[in-house]
Parts: C-alpha cells; structure tokens; sequence
C-alpha cells in the first residue's frame, strides 16, 4: 500500500499549535513520525479510525444519511424554544458559521472553557496589560517565571520549544533563568533541569500575590514566610534581567476561588516592571479553540463569549449566556454540541434534545438524539486556528480523506 | 444586469471631470460606454438631482488585526446595542459588520488597513474578510523585525533588502508598506524608551534614517505604486516637527507617504511648550514633490488609540481614558499598543491638535498630495469624516466651533485667518481619484470605461453639506446597487486587493534558515497563498500592477 508523508503539519490539538509534525498516512491508519513527546504523538494519533460505522450519522440511534440527519436538525431547531451552541473544539470557518447559526436561529452560544477566560478579559476590559509571544520569549526572556501548577501539561512542547530551545537571539539557554512559583510535579522539575537553571518555589496558589508583592521592586515589604535571602537575591534578578516573562494559565488557579486576585497581581507586578525595565506576560490559553472562538467571536459581534443572537443582532453576558448552565438547568429545550478536536466523553442531558456534531470518535454518556460525524481540521480538512498567544494564527493542512462533511459545511446547511 | 446613469452631474477628477452632465452605463460590475444592439437597460436612474463620484477610498483605517480586535475585546460597552445609554456614534472598534454597514452607507467602496503585522497577516485579512461590501487591502509593517534589522546592521546589499520586501508583500497579501516609529519598536524591546532620526538603537546601531532610507528605495527599485507608508519617530511629542521632516527628508527625493501627520506637526513654542507647526510642514508639502501625507484629524470625544508603535502608546498609558490599556511585544516582528483616550474640547492640547489638523487640510495647495482620514479611530471615528468634510468647505461652520474652543488655542492657531473652503472637485479628488492614484488602483477611483462600477450617488437638493456626505441616496458596488434611498439593499463581499513583485527566490533560502532557528512556525505555513485567501480567509486576490519589473 502506498504511504504518503506529509510534512509541516500544524498539531491542532494543543494551544502552541505546532507546525513541525510529520504524517505518514497509508489510507488506513496515519502515524506521527517525528515527535518525541509521546503525550503529543498518543493524542494526534489517537484520532485514526479504527471502524468505518462510525463515520455514518445517526438519528436516535439508527443509521441516517447526511442529509436525513442534517433535515431533522433543522426540524428539531424549528421545534424548540430555547437553543444553546456549545463548541467544544473547532476551527475558524466553524466558528464564524455557528456564529451565523446562532444568528439566524437566535440562539446562546459558548465555548467550553469560557470560565476560564474571564480573568485575562477582566485584565484588558479593567486595567494595563503587558503581554508577549512565544517567539519573543524563546529569543528574549533571560528571565521567565512560571506560575501555577499545569502549564506544562497544558503545552507538552512549551519546554523543549521556548523554554530550553538551543537556538535564541538573544539569549544563551544555560544562562536563561526559570523560577517555578506554585506546585509543579517532580517530572516538569526534572525536566526543565536538564538545561536550565531552575529554582523552584513551592507555595500554595493562594499565596502568589503576597510573593510578587514581596518581591516588586517599587515596595518594600515581605508579606510571604519565605527567607530574606531568597526574597533579596529575587530582587537582584530582576533588576538585572533584560526581559522578564510571567507565563501562567489562568484555569490553574480556578480552584483557588480568588483567581482573579491572581491574574491580576502577575499582571500588575509585569505593568511595574516595566517602569523601568522590560516584562511581559505569556498566558497559555487556546486549547480546544478557545482563543480562535473568542477572536472570531470578537471581530463578528464586537464581543467574545458568552453571546446570545437576538434578530440579527448579539447579546453578550458572562452569566445569562452560560450554556453549560443552561443544559445542565433545563433552561433550554435542544443542546447542539459542536465537537472538532476533543477527546473528552460529552454529558448530556438527557431531559433535553441533542444534536451532537462531532469528529467520529466522539463519544457522549447517552445517545444523542442527532449525531453527525465531521472531518477533524487539521487532519481530515484544511483550516485556521490561533494560537495561545492570540496573535498568530496557523494554518491547518488536511491529509486524510474519510467522505465526510466538515463542521463548518454542516452548520451552514443548517441556516 | 445593465444599469444607466442618466444625466448625472459627475465629479470624476481623474478624467478632469468637473460637475459635468453625463450618462454612466454599468455592466458585470464595469462601466462600459454603449451598449450592445441586443441588450437592454435593466435599470435606469434619473440622477438630475444628483451628484455622481466614483466610490471613496479610504487609504489609512484600522478595521482588522490583533490591536483592532483587542479594543473591540476592551469596550464592550461599545457594542451592546442593548444598553439603554448604548451610543450609536461609538464606532471606534466596530465589529466587521458594523464596519462595512458604516462605510458603504457613506459611500466608501475601499478601505486599507495600514498596520498588518507580517506574522498576524492571516488574523487581519480573515477579519477583513468578514467586512463587507468594501475592496480592503493591507500595508505589511517592516522596519522593526529582526530579519530586515539584521540585514541592515550587516550592511546587506539594497537587492536583497529588495527580495526581502517583496517576499513579504508576496508572503502576506499586502497592497504596501508601512514603517512605524522606525527602529523604535524593536529599540523598546531592548527598554529604550526613545529614538531620534539619527540616534542609533543600543542593539543594531542603527538610525531610524537608515530603515526609511533602505525601505523607500526598496519600493521604489520594485516598483511598488504606494510609497513608503510613514509613521515617524516621536509620534506626539512637541516639538516632533523637525523628526518629521528629517523622515521625509531620509526618502533622499524618492517618493514617501507620512501618515497621521497631523499627530506629527507640533513644535514647543509658547508658555505650554505645545504650538502649531502646521505652517512649516504643509510648506514642506507644498514644496516637495514626491510627497504626500494623510492628516489623521482628531474629533472631540471619546475614541481609542491603536498602534503598532508600542513605545508611544506605553509611553502614554498614563494618559488613558478610562484607565485600561494594553501593550504588546509581538514576535520579533513589531509591537502594538491600545490605549483609549477622550479628546476634549476644552483641553489645550487637544484643541489644538484639533486645529493643527485643520490647518494641515487649508495649508496645503494640492489636494492630490493630502488624503481625509482621522487615521480611525486614533483621532476618531471613519464615521466622522461628513463633518470633516463640512469643516473644510464651510468657512463659517469651522470659525463658529473654533469660536467655542478656549481663548488660548485661538490665539495659538491661525485657522481663523484662513479663508480658503474646499470645492467638491477638491473633495473628490482628495478622496477618489488621489488615494487610487497612490495605490495604484487602476481601476478604482476613476468613472473610465473598463473601471469598477463603484460609483457613490449623492443627493444635490441636501442643503448640508455634512447630510449629503453621511448619507448617499445610492451606493453601486462592483456594479451592483448596496443602497438605495439610504437603506441597505444587499449584501456583497469585495476583495483583497494586493501587489506582487518578482524577487530573486533565493532570499527565501536565509529566511528558511532563520525561520527553522528562530522562529516559532515553518516558512511554508507563514506564507499566505492566494488559494488560502479565497478557500479559508475568505477574501479573493485581486493583483494590482507594480509600475515596472525590477532589472537585475
């Protein structure tokens, strides 16, 4: 059988959205044949078909044509009163076309992971905010700080790329500076070890914003029980640094319940900084096309999610427009689950109507009352995504051919 | 579908069509001269009372990338069509729809976004994708990226600063490019805070001289219609009158386009160390011939300012109004800043600029060498400009509002003394026929036989003039009719319009190197191909000839 290798593929699957993978694909089954992350390799391949009978849609359960499946949502979007659009995963043409759905049917639309956003958008609607791209920190930042406790999960390659990649401007690796603040595994420890200088700083979550005040170099105080030594010499390294980098992930303080404190006392220490030297902020975001949803969402409506299309034109409220809430209170009557990229068994309600429009391996903990298989972008269709730093976008090559529809080319037959 | 204009009173400077009654025919989107023996007018438009332009262009406005969309991000408030204060003149970050929806209602049928940071050239044409009705373009910022700084500390031959820059307009869909506070931006990443036109940056030891020097030769050698596109050093900053003609003095006679100039004419005279050099620029202008500026006039209100220039706008966040402002240090490419401001009327500083601007627009003789913008929405909103306009042709209406404006500014202005009050050939030549010329937009701006039938319909019985401006009672565009009587008829999408000179591919051999080094994606996936424009951006290429092929 032949095999075809296709390199330079972008890896949708994560916010860095790296574009240096190569695919041999022998119209089976396709492989990744250059990644040493395995977690990166499990979860790109993890998308190969292993049954055709998943890639038919289905209408309670039975066997339908696509255009059988994509009639009865459309009549099930005639019968209800109330709808939600929950994107659990998609790329731009998907999101600008469940943006003109919810449009045209007056729908609630969200993205899954739209609480976590709420802190870095409190930042930019309420006060400064001085950020910074994956490129600049892999050239610049002599001095990165990293908070939280996930990061590196979050992005499996943000070590071996940015962090300790051998080639920089501007900076020498083994002299780059890393200071874990949080509660970081042993493994990212050991990780980041093996070519950088790394000091970690263990401290609950909770207590980030009394160490950055600690260490802010207009204040004097110590407000955390770490020793004066430590505290001092912290000092010393900002002062001496030429760019200094935050990188956090702002969902890895939403348990602490005063995430927002946190957020906000790393962004007003790099706001400081930069009085008199040069700092800025990374947040990791953009997984499952959260950052491409609230771009796309923000250049079509002037508003990032939550929404509500009302006649043509948008509502926007964190709190009304919930539409996680809203299926889990009923307050909904159909639930329409738009799922390119994710991976994660959806719950659904099964007091409501569903319609499920996901890539096939999709799976749900009831069966959907409509389920219609798409192509994955970047494996199965061409595309657009964002990265985590929200200011380059990624172009997505398709090298698979499964005969089904894309996302976008069903939500549109819905209008 | 043909359609007849008949006995129009045209404006069409490019043809030295002055208010002259003529029949306009328009045919698959073109103006033609006769119709075939077996066709048939589908619609024919009695325009007696009309005033026929070809459509407006808009050559400096910021309607798509990652700053635009960061102040749409930052002001909810001035979207939420719900809110019982909600504001409908609050267009300063419209959505794409609102955007196209504005534009055509007054008439504009193009508009090119100046800013298009190479590496987010995908987000900014997918964004303006999503506009309607209008042809948009982009202008690719150069001049602080580490490649071309590289290539200039390294003393690289002109010819490969050449490639260089038509690789990027190649790369990235561009119309043009722009340069903003040259050197500057990448100069803050290293914390300097400032840099003159002969001050050399701490790290490349460069001048912002040499970058406007190498970059409008490039565009010249290339051939590209639209000169270098000039945000100059010391933006706002009194006194940054004589920075702004070494800038154009750097372009060694070539031609060269300062944008906003208005924020860029101020001297340090006087007890407030802020005064008017409205005199010594338009001077400039008027004497030298290869150059042409937009003002960026500003408007009284609340607006938000939005720039790649991240050295000013975090030198000026202290200044924002309300206090929220963002800063960003982008991919060794550039840099941007959004920062919101109210310019108030009874600030000294701010009427004054107010009057600068005004007096920029009544000193300079050739409308072809000066374009209409508020540099939107630094100085204000694109929906202003039937106001501006009204300021320019109405002598009185202008002298009644400087009336209003405190006693100091009037005696630190001259706009009083000038009399001078725009003809509406003037108008549409500063705003059609001029702004296409220096876009080398061959088919647009003009009423000529073969061009785009984006022709803007006016209603002459209006006796305000800022009335007649803000609502055409007929737009065409790409010969279909978009509105009618003021309303929108259809919706239509238009193109991206771009240039696309040769260069010696093997430029493109160092910048694989480099990308593979330094950067953080492939080559292959940073250039934006005309099929990806159409199929995934959304927005089909339309290729505007360059003047001549480059000899090696």
């Amino acid at each position: 059988m032949k095999k075809n290798i296709t390199e330079e593929i972008t890896c949708p699957f994560c916010p860095l959205l790296c574009d240096d993978v190569s695919i041999t694909y022998d119209n089976k089954k396709f492989k990744v044949n250059n990644l040493k992350n395995k977690e990166c390799v499990k979860k790109f391949e993890s998308f190969n078909i292993n049954k055709k009978s998943i890639l038919t849609p289905k209408i309670k359960n039975k066997i339908s044509s696509f255009d059988d499946a994509i009639l009865s949502s459309k009549l099930l979007i005639k019968q209800s009163n109330e709808i939600g659009i929950l994107n659990r995963g998609a790329d731009v043409a998907s999101i600008r076309s469940a943006i003109n759905l919810c449009s045209q049917i007056n729908a609630n639309f969200d993205h899954v992971n739209s609480k976590y956003f709420f802190d870095n958008m409190n930042i930019v609607q309420r006060t400064g905010f001085i950020a910074t791209t994956l490129m600049e920190v892999k050239n610049r930042a002599d001095t990165i700080f990293v908070f939280g406790n996930n990061v590196f999960n979050k992005a499996p390659r943000l070590i071996e790329k940015i962090l300790s990649s051998k080639s920089s401007l501007y900076t020498r690796r083994n002299a780059r500076k890393i200071f874990l603040i949080g509660q970081f595994s042993q493994k990212d420890i050991n990780n980041l070890k093996k070519n950088l200088q790394v000091t970690n700083i263990k401290m609950k979550l909770n207590e980030i914003p009394q160490f950055l005040e600690s260490i802010n170099l207009n204040k004097n105080s110590n407000r955390i029980n770490l020793s004066k030594n430590i505290l001092s010499e912290l000092r010393l390294v900002l002062r001496k640094s030429k760019y200094i980098t935050a990188i956090y992930s702002s969902s890895d303080f939403y348990m602490t319940g005063i995430s927002g404190d946190i957020v906000n006392s790393i962004t007003q220490f790099v706001c400081d900084l930069n009085t008199t030297i040069r700092a800025a902020c990374l947040p990791i975001a953009g997984n499952l096309g959260d950052a491409s949803n609230n771009q796309v969402a923000t250049w079509l409506t002037g508003f990032p999610v939550r929404l509500k299309g009302v006649d043509g034109i948008f509502k926007h409220d964190r709190e009304a427009y919930d539409v996680a809430k809203l299926i889990e209170n009923n307050e909904i009557d159909l639930a329409i689950h738009l799922n390119a990229l994710s991976l994660e068994k959806i719950k659904l309600n099964k007091r409501i109507k569903n319609i499920v429009i996901g890539h096939p391996q999709t799976s749900c903990s009831s069966t959907p009352d409509i389920f219609i298989p798409i192509g994955v972008p970047g494996i199965d269709s061409s595309g657009i995504m964002f990265r985590t730093d929200n200011v380059v976008s990624m172009p997505l090559k398709s090298f698979r051919d499964l005969k089904i529809p894309l996302l976008n080319h069903v939500i549109d037959k819905m209008v | 579908m043909i359609i007849e204009l008949k006995n129009a009173n045209v404006f069409d400077p490019q043809n030295k069509v002055f208010n002259k009654k003529k029949n306009i025919l328009v045919k698959n989107g073109k103006i033609i001269n006769k119709i075939e023996t077996n066709e048939k007018i589908v619609k024919s438009i009695n325009c007696k009372d009309k005033i026929v332009m070809p459509g407006a262009i808009d050559l400096h406005t910021h309607i798509g990338g990652g700053k635009v969309n960061i102040a749409r991000l930052m002001f909810p408030e001035f979207h939420n069509e719900f809110l019982d204060k909600y504001d409908t003149t609050m267009i300063n970050a419209p959505s794409t729809l609102k955007t196209g929806l504005r534009y055509v209602e007054m008439g504009y049928t193009s508009c090119f976004e100046p800013a298009l940071l190479p590496i987010n050239a995908r987000q900014a044409h997918s964004e303006m994708a999503d506009i309607p009705f209008v042809d948009k373009g982009g202008y690719a910022l150069l001049g602080n990226d580490e490649f071309f700084l590289g290539l200039l500390a390294r003393k690289t031959s002109q010819s490969v600063i050449n490639d260089y820059v038509a690789f990027i307009l190649n790369a990235t869909q561009s119309i043009g490019i722009k340069v903003v506070n040259p050197g500057g931006i990448n100069a803050f990443k290293f914390n300097q805070r400032s840099l003159n036109v002969d001050e050399k940056s701490r790290h490349f030891n460069i001048t912002p001289r040499e970058v406007v020097t190498k970059l409008s030769k490039a565009i010249y050698d290339l051939g590209i219609p639209h000169p270098l596109h000039v945000h100059c050093s010391n933006l706002g900053v009194p006194g940054n009158y004589l920075s702004t003609i070494q800038t154009i003095k750097a372009a060694n006679g070539l031609p060269i386009h300062i944008t906003h100039i208005q924020f860029n004419s101020y001297g340090n005279n006087g007890d407030k160390r802020f005064s008017s050099a409205a005199v010594e620029i338009s001077e400039y202008i008027n004497k030298v011939e290869n150059l042409t500026a937009d003002v960026g006039q500003i408007m009284f209100g609340q607006t938000v300012t939005m720039s790649g220039d991240s050295m000013a706008q975090h030198r000026n966040h202290s200044h924002a109004h309300p206090k929220k402002w963002m800063c960003m240090d982008i991919e060794c490419d550039a840099g941007c800043g959004v920062v919101p401001f109210k310019y108030e009327d009874k600030n000294f500083v701010n009427a004054l600029q107010w009057a600068i601007g005004l007096e920029i627009f009544l000193l300079t003789e050739d409308p072809s060498k000066i374009f209409l913008t508020t540099d939107h929405p630094n100085g204000g909103p694109f929906t202003s400009y039937p106001h501006l306009i009204k300021l320019l042709m109405d002598k009185s209406f202008r002298n009644d509002i400087l009336e209003t404006l405190p006693k100091t500014v009037q005696n630190h202005t001259i706009l009083k003394s000038l009399k001078r009050e725009y003809t509406l050939n003037e108008i549409a030549i500063m705003t059609r026929s001029a702004p296409a010329k220096i876009l080398g937009l061959e088919k647009k701006g003009n009423l000529s036989v073969g061009s785009d039938a984006d022709i803007t319909i006016y209603d002459k019985s209006k006796k305000d003039i800022e009335e007649m401006f803000a609502h055409p009672s007929m737009v065409i565009k790409n010969g279909q009719i978009v509105v009618e009587n003021g309303k929108i008829k259809k919706y239509i999408w238009g193109n991206t319009q771009t240039v696309k000179p040769e260069y010696d591919k093997s430029i493109e051999k160092s910048l694989r190197k480099f990308f593979d080094k330094y950067h953080t994606m492939k080559l292959e996936n940073y250039i934006i191909s005309n099929d990806e424009m159409e199929e995934q951006i959304g927005s089909a290429v339309r290729i505007n000839n360059c003047k001549y092929v480059r000899k090696n």
